[in-house]
C-alpha cells in the first residue's frame, strides 16, 4: 500500500491497464472505479499488478448515497472487500443516487435538497463509514438536470453531511461549473460559497476533467489558492482519451499545484 | 413537496420511459428541464446497452446495432438493472430475445452460450478440483470452473462464425443443430469442447457432486453401457479438460 501524494493523479480505466502494466509511466497515484474490479476477474488481477507499483484511490459510482434506501448490502461487502485487498488512501462517491425500490439506474441522479434528503445522506454516510471503518469523501455531482427549488443551496447541504458525518469533500471543477452554468449561476460564486459554507479542511480532493475549458482551470487555480494544494485528479468521462494526454494535463494541474505547494510539488513514484 | 422515496421512483420511471427524440410533454415531469433530463436518460441507456454488448456480443454482431439497441432498450424499460455491477446485468435477456425476436429461435441459446461464456472468463481460478475416482487405481480431477450445458443449436460455431465476420441470420448454421458442450476457464481464456451424448451426462453428473457409479448411470439413459463406456473412454481420456492420476495403491 502507498499512500496518495498531494500530487496529480490520472483516473485509470480498463482500456489502458496494459499499457500502464507495461510501460509502467511515471504517474503519482491511480484513482479506479471499484465496480469494475467487484468479484472476480481478468481486471482484477490487473489491478493486482498496479497496486503493487502506485498509489490508488477508488471512486465508487454505485453506492448511491442519496438514496431513500440504505447503501445495497451486497455492493458494501464487497467494496469493503476491496478495501481490505488494496487499501486504498481515499475512497469516494458521489452526492446523487442511483438506487430506487429495486432499481439501480447507471448515472448520477440529481438529489432535491430537502431535509429528508438530508437525513437520508447522513444516514448513508454514516453506514457507508461503519462498514468500511474510515472516513468516505462525498462529490459534488453535475446536476444536469435541475430539479425542484429547496431550501438549502449545494454547499449548505454538504457542509451539514461533513459536519455531521465526518466525511470530506471532492471537489469537483467541471461538475461545479456544469451546474453553475446550467442553473444561469456564476462559477466563481458558486465555487465562493463552498470554500466559505464548507470546513476547508474538509476537502481531501479535488478531480478535473479531462480537455477542461479555460474556465475550469481557472477556477482549479482559485481553489487551491484557497486550500492549498490537495490531491487532484485528471478524471476521464467519455471518449477513450490517449493515456499521454491524461499525462500531460496532469502535468499541467502539477505544474500549477507546483506553484502553490511550500515544497515545490515534489512526490514520489514507487518503481 | 413529495417525500423522497415518490420523488426518486417517479424521476426513475420517467427516465425508463423517456424516448431519446420524442416529444418534450411526454414525461408529465413538469419539475423537471426534458431535455436536460434526456441527458441522464441517454447515460443510463447508453452505459446498459454497453453492458449488454459487451456480454451478447454474438447477438450484437449476429442482428447488427440497430437490432441490437432496438431490443436493449426494450429490456432495460421492462427489466431495469437491480445492482451497480453491470457486468452481472442482462441475465434474463437470452428468454427476453426469444419472445422479442421469435422470428430467430437460435437467438436464446445463442444468447445463453454468450452469458456461460462471459460466466465462465470472469473466473479467476484454472485450479483443478479434488481428485474423482472412476475405476480401480484411477483418479480424475476436473476445473473448478466447469460449466456444462446443452444447445439446440450449434453456438460454438455460430459464435466463431460472427467473430470472424462470416455469417449472418439466413446462414445455415443457424438452423437447428444440438451441441452438448463444457465450457472452463484456462490459463489462456476460456476453452470449449463438444462432447457425445453420454460423455456431456457423465460430465454433467460428475461436476453436480454424483459419484462415479451415477454418473455411468446417467450416462447410459440414452445409450448401451458399451457404447457409453466407450465414448467416455475415448473422449476423456482424449481431453485436455481432465487430469489423469493413477495410483496401484489399493483404495
Amino acid at each position: 500500500m502507498y499512500s496518495i501524494p498531494v500530487a496529480a493523479g490520472v483516473g485509470l480505466r480498463p482500456q489502458h491497464h496494459d499499457w500502464v502494466i507495461q510501460h509502467r509511466p511515471r504517474t503519482a497515484w491511480f484513482e479506479v472505479q471499484p465496480e469494475a474490479f467487484i468479484g472476480n476477474g481478468p481486471l482484477r488481477s490487473d489491478l493486482e499488478m498496479i497496486s503493487r507499483h502506485y498509489p490508488l484511490s477508488l471512486h465508487g459510482v454505485g453506492l448511491s448515497i442519496g438514496s431513500v434506501h440504505l447503501p445495497e448490502h451486497d455492493h458494501l461487502q464487497q467494496l469493503r472487500e476491496l478495501v481490505l485487498r488494496f487499501e486504498p488512501d481515499l475512497v469516494s462517491d458521489h452526492l446523487s443516487w442511483s438506487n430506487v425500490a429495486g432499481m439501480h439506474l447507471p448515472d448520477l441522479l440529481p438529489l432535491p435538497y430537502t431535509d429528508e434528503a438530508l437525513h437520508a445522506v447522513v444516514r448513508n454516510v454514516h453506514r457507508v463509514q461503519e462498514v468500511l471503518k474510515r472516513e468516505i469523501l462525498l462529490e459534488n455531482p453535475a446536476k444536469y438536470a435541475a430539479g425542484p427549488k429547496t431550501r438549502l443551496r449545494e454547499a449548505e447541504f454538504l457542509s451539514e453531511v461533513v459536519l455531521r458525518t465526518g466525511c470530506g469533500v471532492l471537489l469537483d471543477i467541471n461538475n461545479l461549473h456544469e451546474r453553475a452554468v446550467n442553473e444561469g449561476n456564476c462559477p466563481i460564486s458558486e465555487l465562493e460559497a463552498f470554500l466559505a459554507t464548507l470546513p476547508l479542511e474538509s476537502f481531501g480532493e479535488i478531480h478535473l476533467g479531462s480537455s477542461a475549458c479555460p474556465e475550469v482551470w481557472s477556477l482549479y487555480q482559485r481553489a487551491i489558492g484557497r486550500l492549498g494544494v490537495v490531491p487532484t485528479l485528471i478524471e476521464w468521462d467519455t471518449g477513450i482519451a490517449d493515456f499521454a494526454l491524461l499525462q500531460a494535463e496532469a502535468a499541467v494541474a502539477q505544474a500549477l499545484m507546483d506553484q502553490y505547494s511550500p515544497q515545490g510539488g515534489a512526490f514520489a513514484v514507487a518503481v | 413537496m413529495q417525500s423522497l422515496f415518490d420523488y426518486q421512483a417517479q424521476f426513475a420511471t420517467h427516465l425508463l420511459r423517456l424516448n431519446s427524440d420524442g416529444p418534450l410533454d411526454e414525461t408529465g415531469f413538469e419539475e423537471f428541464d426534458v431535455v436536460r433530463l434526456r441527458a441522464h436518460r441517454d447515460t443510463i441507456f447508453r452505459s446498459l446497452t454497453r453492458a449488454l454488448q459487451s456480454t451478447f456480443g454474438t447477438i450484437h454482431r449476429l442482428i447488427g446495432t440497430a437490432s441490437f439497441e432496438k431490443a436493449a432498450v426494450g429490456y432495460i424499460r421492462e427489466f431495469p438493472p437491480e445492482s451497480a455491477i453491470l457486468f452481472q446485468y442482462g441475465r434474463s435477456f437470452p428468454q427476453f430475445l426469444s419472445l422479442a425476436l421469435p422470428e430467430h429461435p437460435c437467438l436464446q441459446d445463442v444468447a445463453r452460450f454468450d452469458t456461460l461464456i462471459e460466466q465462465v472468463g470472469r473466473q479467476i481460478s484454472t485450479e483443478m478440483g479434488s481428485r474423482i475416482c472412476v475405476a480401480h487405481s484411477t483418479r480424475l480431477r476436473l476445473p473448478r470452473s466447469l460449466r456444462c450445458a446443452r444447445f439446440e443449436y450449434a453456438v460454438d460455431s455460430i459464435r466463431a462464425a460472427t467473430a470472424a465476420g462470416t455469417t449472418d441470420l439466413e446462414s445455415d448454421l443457424l438452423l437447428p443443430s444440438s451441441r452438448n458442450l463444457v465450457i472452463w476457464r484456462t490459463s489462456a481464456g476460456v476453452a470449449i469442447e463438444c462432447f457425445s451424448g453420454p460423455t456431456f451426462l457423465f460430465l454433467e453428473a460428475l461436476t453436480l457432486g454424483c459419484c462415479t457409479d451415477e454418473a455411468i448411470a446417467r450416462a447410459i439413459d440414452t445409450s448401451s453401457l458399451e457404447v457409453a463406456v466407450a465414448a467416455i473412454e475415448q473422449e476423456v481420456l482424449n481431453s485436455p479438460l481432465v487430469a489423469w492420476s493413477h495410483s496401484y495403491a489399493q483404495s
